[in-house]
């Protein structure tokens, strides 16, 4: 498509991010979660993983934790109150009556990259008397790394699944993934990921990767012959972009609206990925994508 | 805590294992015996509050090498490429023999630099310092180093994990290999690694 018509199309992807983000910030069970998280005193795995320099890190113990806690808004902390065989927070809140997050198990493995990789994990969460929200969650590790990765997370009119599959034949091997999202029966990002990838005494590498991301109206499909890339060229941004394909294209019919690529910064030290449409021209991918640009630029 | 000392041991073993005069590090050794990656050849470590520990070079072919240390009960392996002249790492590359990133160079000088690029982030690795004269102590010797300062973007990986640190000043020797490192974390917290013995000149 020409370069307005591609323009637009991008708005409109952008559009559809923003609404949607905006309305998941909205939702009642994920700011609900977000108070939880906001509290150090929740005995849950997740304190333990915001590691702070000075802060001792240890491993979550489920056993040690089992019992019934509810909040002392005066306090601000979650005090624990009776035995049970879950962890049992209770927490009543100006947005949220008669409310109560419960892990029913939860078992980690140590990996080499995290401490405490869970294992199998099931919660709910009830709000306002009524169960909102149930995650499950189960994983298998083989080689100190993660083998299979199976995680739902479902509200009465959404939900949300990953699965990871990974596969080793001596140094070689594959990567799979999967996530989507759906509202009231309707899917509207599907992704998937297929890797070959490389092993070595560090864990693993990738060498090809191939992805599609079907989110609302559009579809973005790539390819990346990473093992290709060579990060130490003096001409990394070539090297990036004549191994790698990424295509953001309008549903139905595949129209390409654009390409992203590598390219240096106008200051010229820096690069950044850009959004090339058909006669070339090529503009920062926070222009019309913001939403892009930030999840690119995501510190993990 | 413990995750921050296994991140430091991680990143800082790969200091300790030597190389040919390209900024590739991909060309042959004629002969890895003659380098700090001699199979046996060990650095004793040693960080302020942590239990001491100790690196020993496992296997080298072609000045391809493999580390193995032990952490909180449990053995660790990491590869990097030591040649006559210089160290190089598969960090960033989490392995990829394909790709290492030179970690020094001992005929560098003061301002030569290596870049490695992860997407839109460059972590920098830069000669500061060369002595001229025996400038630093190591163990009851004095002996000369060359500095090299890495400075590591905000979110980059390291073995599936955000590097702990923004900055790692290294110090190495030609004889004796890795002497030294100074990681900053985020906060400006500081934590430093460094070496007391090795056998690795005898």
């Amino acid at each position: 498509m020409d370069r307005e018509e591609a323009i637009r199309s991008l708005k409109v992807l952008n559009s559809d991010f923003t609404n949607f983000f905006t309305r998941a910030g909205e939702m009642e069970e994920l700011q609900a979660l977000r108070f939880l998280w906001d509290h150090d005193s929740v005995p849950l795995p997740f304190p333990q993983e915001k590691y702070s320099a000075g802060h001792p890190w240890s491993p979550y113990d489920f056993g040690a934790s089992r019992g019934v806690y509810v909040l002392d808004s005066l306090q601000g902390l979650f005090l624990p109150t009776g035995a049970d065989s879950m962890v049992r927070l209770r927490f009543s809140t100006a947005d949220f009556n008669e409310s109560e997050f419960v892990l029913e198990n939860y078992r980690a493995a140590t990996l080499s990259s995290r401490p405490d990789f869970p294992l199998e994990m099931k919660a709910r969460l009830h709000l306002n008397g009524q169960e909102r929200l149930v995650i499950s969650h189960t994983a298998v590790v083989e080689d100190d790394l993660p083998l299979q990765i199976l995680t739902k997370v479902h509200t009465p009119e959404s939900a949300w699944n990953y699965s990871l599959h990974r596969t080793r034949d001596g140094d070689n091997g594959s990567l799979d993934m999967e996530t989507s999202l759906a509202q009231k029966g309707f899917t509207f990002i599907d992704a998937h990921m297929n890797a070959l990838v490389g092993y070595s005494a560090m864990g693993y590498y990738f060498r090809d990767i191939s992805f599609t991301i079907k989110a609302f109206d559009h579809l973005i499909e790539g390819t990346i012959h990473y093992g290709q890339i060579d990060p130490t060229a003096r001409d990394y941004a070539r090297s990036f972009n004549s191994n790698s394909e990424i295509l953001i294209m309008e549903l139905p019919g595949r129209k390409v609206a654009g390409k992203l690529i590598l390219a240096p910064t106008p200051q010229g030290d820096l690069l950044d990925y850009y959004i090339r449409f058909a006669d070339g021209h090529q503009v920062h991918v926070s222009e019309y994508l913001p939403f892009l640009n930030q999840l690119l630029n995501m510190k993990l | 805590m413990k995750k921050t000392i296994f991140s430091l041991l991680t990143i800082f073993s790969l200091g300790l294992l030597l190389s040919c005069d390209k900024d590739t590090g991909l060309e042959d050794v004629a002969d890895p015996d003659a380098t700090l990656g001699k199979v046996g050849n060990y650095w004793n470590l040693k960080s302020t509050g942590y239990a001491n520990s100790k690196i020993t070079i496992s296997s080298n072919t072609n000045g391809e090498v493999v580390g193995s240390y032990t952490f909180n009960g449990k053995t660790y392996t990491l590869e990097g490429k030591i040649t006559e002249n210089g160290i190089y790492d598969f960090v960033y590359s989490n392995g990829d023999k394909s790709k290492p990133f030179t970690l020094v160079k001992f005929d560098a000088r003061v301002g030569d630099k290596w870049e490695y690029k992860v997407g839109n982030q460059t972590v920098v690795r830069k000669v500061v310092h060369k002595s001229t004269e025996d400038d630093t102590f190591y163990g009851p010797m004095i002996i000369k180093t060359i500095d090299v300062e890495e400075t590591i973007p905000e979110g980059v990986q390291v073995k599936g994990a955000a590097s702990p640190f923004t900055k790692i000043l290294w110090k190495f020797n030609h004889k004796f290999g890795f002497i030294m490192a100074t990681g900053t974390r985020a906060n400006g917290s500081i934590v430093n690694l460094y070496s007391d013995d090795t056998n690795a000149n005898d």
